[in-house]
C-alpha cells in the first residue's frame, strides 16, 4: 500500500478553494430545497443565520480553531507521505486529558491551570499517534492501519472513561465533570463562545507555513513525502521523518481536543470529537497540504457545521446534510481533470455530434 | 457457560459479513489500487437492502442492493480515473458520505434516523438440528444469509485465482504495460476489480442487515476497516486473507464472549480487538522486514 501523495503544495489552491466554496454553496442550497419542507426557511438558516449576529459568526470563528489544528496536524503527516487516519482518537484522547487535569488541577492558579491541561492534551494525542510512529520507524508497519486501529481502541477506551469512573454524577449528559471557569480558556467576546484558539491557530499555520517554505527542515520534510529513497541520498534524516510527523500530528490532534474541552465544551463529554478527524483530513484536502491555506478551509467546513445545525434548529433539515455536503466537497476537490483532458473531452463530445450536424446538414 | 464451541459459532457470525468485503478488497488491490472505501459500501448495502426490501421483498432488496453497491464502488473508481481524482481521498469521501446518506435517507423514508426496523426482513436460520453435532456443530445453524455471503465470497476467490479475470487482475496491478501490449485494457479490468468489490460489500453488508432483521446506524461498525487489515496481513494473497479475517473474527468473537463472562467494561473488551490487531500488524510487519533483511 506504497503510495506517493499528490496533495501536497503544488496544486492549485485557489481554483480548490473556490471549487469547494462553489460546491459547498451549491449542494447547501440543493439540500436545504430538496429536504426540507421549509425551504425558504432552511436557506436562510444555512446561509444568513451564521453570519447575522457577531455571537453566532464568532462561535463559528471558534468552532474553526480546533478543526484548523487538526488540518494542520493531517497536512504535516501527509507531506511527510503518511497517511495517518488517527486524528479522531487523537483529539478525543487529547480532550479527555486535558479535562482530567483541568477538573483535578484545582490547587493550581488558573492561566497556569489552563496551560497544563492543553500540555497534557497534546502529550496526550502524542502518545496516542506513538505506536503508529513506532510501527512505521522500527517495522516499517503501514500507518494508515495501525493509526486507524490505535484510533478505533482509543475511541472506545475515552467512551468508556467518561462514561463510567469519571463520569459527573450530578448530570444526565454522560460527561466528566466542569472544568473550573478559571482554568477555562478565556471567553473574547461573550456571549459568543470565541478564544484564542483560532488566532492562535492561525499563527500556528503561518509557522508551518515558513516551515515547509524556508528552511531546510522543512524541504526534508517535503521531499522525504515524494521520495524517501532520494530525502535519504540527500543526507537527510530519514529515519526521524518516518516517525516524527506521526507524533507532531498526533499532538496537534490532542491539543485540538483539550481546546475543545477547555473551551466552548467546558469539559469532557461522551462522543465529543463527533468527526473531527475526518473533517480535518477534507480540510486539508481544500487547502491543498498548504498551511497557510488551511484555516480557510476550515472556517468554510465550520460553516457548514454551523450552517447545517442551524438549518436542523430553524427547519426540518436532516441532521448529516452538513456532513453529506462535506464529504461530496471532499471527493469534488479531489477530482482535477487538467486541461488537455478537458480539451480531450470537449474534442471528443465535438466529434461525436459533427456527424448528426452533416446529417442535418444534409 | 461460554465454551469453545460458542466461540467458534459466533467467529462464523462475524466472518460472514467480513469475508466478502475482504475477498473484494483483495481484487482492487490485486489489480492495483485498493478500494478504501469498503466501509462505506458495507453500510451502503445494509441501508439499500433494508430499503429496497421494504418494498420489494429480501431477494429483491439483495439483488438491489448488490447493484447499488457495484455502481457506487464502480462509479468511484471512474471518478478515479476519468477525472484524475486520488482513489484513496475517493474512498475517504464515500466513508463519509454513507453514514450520512444513509442517515438522510431513513429520516425521508422510513421518518427516524435511527434504528429501521422492517417485520419479515430477519433471514432464517438453516441445518439448526445439525448445530449440536460434535466438533463441525458451530458451521450449521446459522442464518441462510451468512451463508449467502460466504458463498459470494468463495465465487470472487474462485474467480480470483482460477479464471483469466483473475489472472489479468494480477497483471493489472503488477504490470499494466505489459498487458497494454496484450491488447487489454488495465483501466477497464481495474473498474471490473472495483465493481466485483462493490458486489462483495453488498453482500457484506445485506448479510449483516438480513441478521438482525433490521438497518442501526454505524452497523457496519469497523469491519471494511478490519477486512483492509485482513487484506494486508494476509500478505495480499487469497488464503492469507481467508485466514486472518478468520483470526480477526475469532478475536472479535471472544471479545464478544468474554462481555457476558467478564466484570470489565464491554468498551473496554471492544476496545481490545483493535488494540491486539494494530500490534499484530506491526510484528507482522517487523518480521516481514526481518526476512527481507
Amino acid at each position: 500500500m506504497m503510495r506517493s501523495i499528490k496533495d501536497t503544495g503544488d496544486s492549485g489552491v485557489g481554483i480548490r478553494m473556490a471549487a469547494a466554496v462553489v460546491t459547498s454553496v451549491m449542494l447547501a442550497a440543493i439540500a436545504a430545497v430538496a429536504l426540507s419542507r421549509q425551504p425558504l426557511i432552511a436557506l436562510r438558516a444555512f446561509f444568513l443565520v451564521p453570519f447575522l449576529s457577531a455571537s453566532s459568526f464568532l462561535s463559528m470563528l471558534e468552532l474553526s480553531g480546533p478543526l484548523a489544528l487538526c488540518a494542520l496536524g493531517v497536512v504535516v503527516t501527509f507531506r511527510a507521505g503518511h497517511y495517518s487516519l488517527g486524528g479522531e482518537g487523537q483529539a478525543y484522547a487529547g480532550a479527555l486529558a486535558a479535562a482530567m487535569v483541568g477538573t483535578s488541577a484545582t490547587s493550581i492558579a488558573g492561566p497556569s491551570a489552563m496551560l497544563l491541561s492543553l500540555g497534557a492534551g497534546l502529550v496526550a494525542g502524542g502518545l496516542v499517534a506513538a505506536l503508529p510512529a513506532a510501527g512505521k520507524r522500527f517495522a516499517n508497519a503501514d500507518v494508515l492501519l495501525t493509526s486507524i486501529l490505535v484510533s478505533q481502541s482509543v475511541v472506545f477506551a475515552v467512551d468508556w472513561a467518561i462514561a463510567d469512573p469519571l463520569r459527573d454524577p450530578t448530570g444526565n449528559l454522560v460527561a466528566m465533570r466542569s472544568i473550573p471557569a478559571a482554568s477555562l480558556l478565556h471567553r473574547l467576546a461573550p456571549p459568543s463562545t470565541l478564544t484564542i484558539i483560532p488566532f492562535a491557530t492561525v499563527v500556528l499555520c503561518l509557522i508551518a507555513a515558513f516551515y515547509f517554505e524556508h528552511t531546510r527542515s522543512g524541504a526534508a520534510h517535503d521531499l522525504y513525502g515524494r521520495n524517501h529513497q532520494f530525502a535519504g541520498l540527500q543526507g537527510f534524516n530519514t529515519r526521524r521523518l518516518s516517525w516524527l510527523p506521526i507524533v507532531v500530528a498526533g499532538s496537534l490532534h490532542g491539543l485540538a481536543g483539550a481546546a475543545m474541552a477547555l473551551g466552548a465544551r467546558g469539559t469532557a463529554i461522551r462522543g465529543m470529537s463527533g468527526g473531527i478527524g475526518w473533517s480535518a483530513i477534507g480540510a486539508a484536502l481544500v487547502a491543498g497540504s498548504r498551511p497557510s491555506a488551511v484555516p480557510l478551509a476550515a472556517l468554510l467546513f465550520s460553516w457548514l457545521d454551523s450552517g447545517s445545525r442551524q438549518a436542523v434548529v430553524l427547519s426540518d433539515l436532516p441532521p448529516d446534510a452538513g456532513l453529506a455536503i462535506k464529504a461530496i466537497v471532499i471527493i469534488v476537490i479531489s477530482a482535477r481533470p487538467t486541461m488537455a483532458g478537458v480539451r480531450s473531452a470537449c474534442a471528443r463530445a465535438m466529434s461525436r455530434l459533427r456527424p448528426g450536424r452533416r446529417q442535418a446538414g444534409q | 457457560m461460554y465454551t469453545v464451541s460458542n466461540a467458534a459459532f459466533d467467529a462464523l457470525v462475524f466472518l460472514a459479513p467480513m469475508l466478502p468485503a475482504a475477498v473484494g478488497g483483495l481484487a482492487t488491490e490485486l489489480a492495483g489500487t485498493l478500494n478504501i472505501a469498503l466501509e462505506g459500501l458495507i453500510l451502503t448495502g445494509a441501508f439499500v437492502y433494508v430499503a429496497a426490501a421494504s418494498v420489494a421483498g429480501p431477494i429483491a432488496g439483495a439483488f438491489i442492493a448488490l447493484a447499488v453497491t457495484a455502481a457506487v464502488s464502480y462509479g468511484m473508481d471512474g471518478i478515479s480515473r476519468k477525472a484524475k481524482a486520488d482513489s484513496f481521498v475517493v474512498g475517504l469521501g464515500i466513508n463519509m458520505l454513507a453514514p450520512a446518506l444513509a442517515s438522510i435517507l431513513s429520516q425521508v423514508f422510513f421518518g427516524t434516523k435511527g434504528v429501521v426496523v422492517v417485520p419479515g426482513l430477519q433471514s432464517s436460520r438453516v441445518l439448526e438440528s445439525l448445530s449440536s453435532t460434535s466438533f463441525v456443530g458451530p458451521v450449521f445453524g446459522h442464518r441462510l444469509s451468512d451463508y449467502l455471503a460466504i458463498l459470494v465470497a468463495m465465487v470472487i476467490g474462485v474467480a480470483l485465482a482460477y479464471t483469466p479475470f483473475g489472472l489479468r487482475a494480477r497483471a493489472a496491478g503488477q504490470n499494466p504495460e505489459a498487458l497494454r501490449m496484450a491488447g487489454l485494457d488495465a483501466g477497464r479490468l481495474r473498474g471490473i476489480a472495483f465493481l466485483v468489490s462493490g458486489v462483495a460489500c453488498g453482500a457484506s453488508g445485506a448479510a449483516l442487515a438480513a441478521s438482525l432483521g433490521a438497518y442501526v446506524p454505524n452497523m457496519s461498525a469497523g469491519r471494511g476497516w478490519i477486512a483492509l487489515v485482513a487484506i494486508y496481513l494476509g500478505g495480499k494473497d487469497l488464503v492469507g486473507t481467508v485466514v486472518a479475517s478468520a483470526f480477526f473474527a475469532l478475536l472479535l468473537s471472544v471479545a464478544s464472549g468474554a462481555q457476558s463472562l467478564s466484570v470489565a467494561p464491554p468498551e473496554l473488551l471492544m476496545a481490545l480487538p483493535y488494540f491486539v490487531t494494530a500490534i499484530v500488524v506491526i510484528a507482522g510487519s517487523y518480521g516481514a522486514l526481518r526476512r527481507r533483511h
